[in-house]
């Protein structure tokens, strides 16, 4: 039982958006994330938006004049995959700075042209020898991992593989041509190790989410979504080999310590993925297989459909939609619903990890009430 | 004919990065060292972040080290690079705390992990020397 629940998930239509601004974006998914609460923008009382990476779009001050609201408490992150968004209004709601808050993000990244070349300015040295874009370091953990543990090619490929048959079965999935392994390991390279299909599409889109008292969202149409478990990490002075994302495990053990949730009583895993590594190494530091061990994990099935251990059943950034880890939360929301349809998986607990980089990470669990 | 794209490039005039620019126009590789606790502070910073002091002098470090992973650019990600596909990009240790990454100059076979480098100093058009790497030849290619 928690005090704290998802009472409203929506998105905008995703992938081109020509000539819409990123706040417009912002605006419509927040009434959309309303209807689908049964909420009027009259009950928010709390704002916290997310800005898209590299602009000035999306503060909490731009999105809360468009949107036409006095609310008691708003703030803006400008670091996405909304589970630090969402952790700070479960706070919020605990502190009583909100009772029902409204989480945003908006962008027009791909039609916009926002440029993704240069995520670091703490050393030159890099971009300027051509070690560009996030693509680059996760290529570099890849390799190491491959190195360490002996990982095939086609047992990383999973990943991507598995994905895009979740994708096909998602309506509103931007990649869905069948991707079966003969042809993923045709695909020529971007950054080998790292193929086309293991790194994330960049696209146009806005998702939001509404948040509330447990108490509150019993009178709600939908079955509430409780928060039941919480954690972070934050190394932001890198530390040794932090491209194997060491801050995933600890952040796993801080959940599981917290929450009482165990690996095994997680149906549904969600990993927001700048590129396929995340999952990788989620799969290892949250404790569905040993260390060394995903490749064998990821060949044997498990995370397709009809596996035991479904990822991202929305086809995540790498098929369905690149929404800085945003949509992995609304698909964790209707997967627990039972909304999903022809996706739809047996869950009633499910676990979203995401990353800021390398040097910041988040999970959540999440449990259908009842 | 578009308008040629500048790659990234540093402010070598930079107070606080400026010297380890210069270094490598002399072929060196330097580092700050804290003068308060002794700490090789990378990457660069005005400030400690193990003691929080300040002050700290600048120091040699080796020319060698090893290789903790290494890529492949087959596809670039920003215009000014696409001329040059495909190219190495190796991360070289060279001391605790110091792994710096740069181009792998092409050798006799693909590099390994573990493999050890030395530094090269490439010269660029655009003014700053860059650090590239390359692979210490081994007795049976000699």
């Amino acid at each position: 039982m928690s005090d704290v629940a998802i009472v409203g998930a929506a998105h905008t239509a995703q992938g081109e958006l020509a000539g819409r601004s990123a706040n417009s974006i912002a605006v419509e998914a927040v009434a959309l994330a309303l209807a689908d609460a049964g909420l009027q923008k009259s009950d928010l009382d709390g704002l916290i938006t997310c800005q898209p990476v590299g602009t000035r779009s999306g503060t909490d001050w731009q999105i809360g004049a468009a949107l036409g609201i006095r609310p008691q408490y708003s703030a803006t992150l400008e670091y996405g995959s909304c589970n630090f968004s969402l952790h700070l209004a479960v706070m919020a709601i605990r502190a009583g700075f909100a009772s029902t808050i409204a989480l945003v993000y908006g962008a027009n990244h791909r039609t916009g042209r926002t440029d993704f070349s240069i995520t670091s300015a703490a050393s030159m040295l890099g971009p300027a020898s051509g070690y560009l874009h996030i693509a680059g370091p996760s290529a570099m953990a890849v390799r190491r991992y491959q190195h360490l543990y002996g990982l095939t090619e086609e047992e990383f490929g999973w990943i991507a593989v598995g994905q895009r048959e979740w994708a096909q079965k998602n309506p509103l999935a931007v990649f869905t041509d069948p991707l079966p392994m003969s042809e993923y390991l045709r695909m020529p390279y971007m950054v080998a190790p790292l193929r086309r299909p293991d790194i994330t599409m960049i696209s146009d889109g806005g998702v939001a989410l509404i948040v509330t008292s447990t108490e509150h969202a019993a009178d709600l149409g939908h079955p509430a979504v409780e928060i039941v478990g919480m954690a972070q990490d934050a190394p932001l002075y890198e530390e040794p080999d932090a491209l194997m994302r060491p801050m995933f495990g600890r952040c796993a053990s801080r959940l599981y310590e917290q929450s009482g949730v165990g690996p095994a009583e997680v149906d549904v895993l969600y990993v927001q993925e700048p590129t396929a590594l995340t999952v990788l190494q989620a799969l290892e530091a949250f404790g569905f297989c040993k260390e060394g061990e995903a490749g064998g994990f990821l060949a044997e099935g498990h995370t397709r459909p009809g596996g035991d251990l479904p990822v991202n059943t929305n086809g995540g950034q790498l098929s369905e939609s690149y929404m800085w880890g945003w949509l992995h939360l609304v698909e964790a929301v209707r997967q627990l619903r039972g909304d999903c349809g022809d996706r739809q998986v047996e869950a009633r607990t499910a676990l979203y990890c995401s990353s800021g980089g390398f040097a910041k990470c988040g999970a959540t669990a999440l449990r259908r009430s009842g | 004919m578009t308008a040629a794209v500048s790659k990234p490039m540093p402010d070598v005039d930079d107070p606080l990065s400026g010297p380890f620019w210069a270094a490598l126009d002399r072929h060196e590789i330097v580092a700050q060292r804290c003068r308060d606790c002794g700490m090789v502070r990378w990457p660069i910073a005005e400030t400690c972040p193990r003691c929080l002091g300040s002050p700290a002098v600048w120091e040699r470090l080796p020319s060698e080290g090893r290789v903790w992973s290494h890529v492949e650019y087959v596809r670039a990600f920003h215009p000014a690079f696409a001329a040059e596909t495909p190219y190495v990009i190796a991360l070289v240790d060279v001391v605790e705390g110091v792994r710096l990454p740069g181009r792998l100059l092409p050798g006799a076979r693909p590099v390994s992990i573990g493999a050890v480098v030395v530094a090269r100093f490439v010269p660029t058009q655009s003014g700053p020397t860059l650090l590239a790497w390359e692979e210490v030849p081994r007795k049976e290619d000699r």
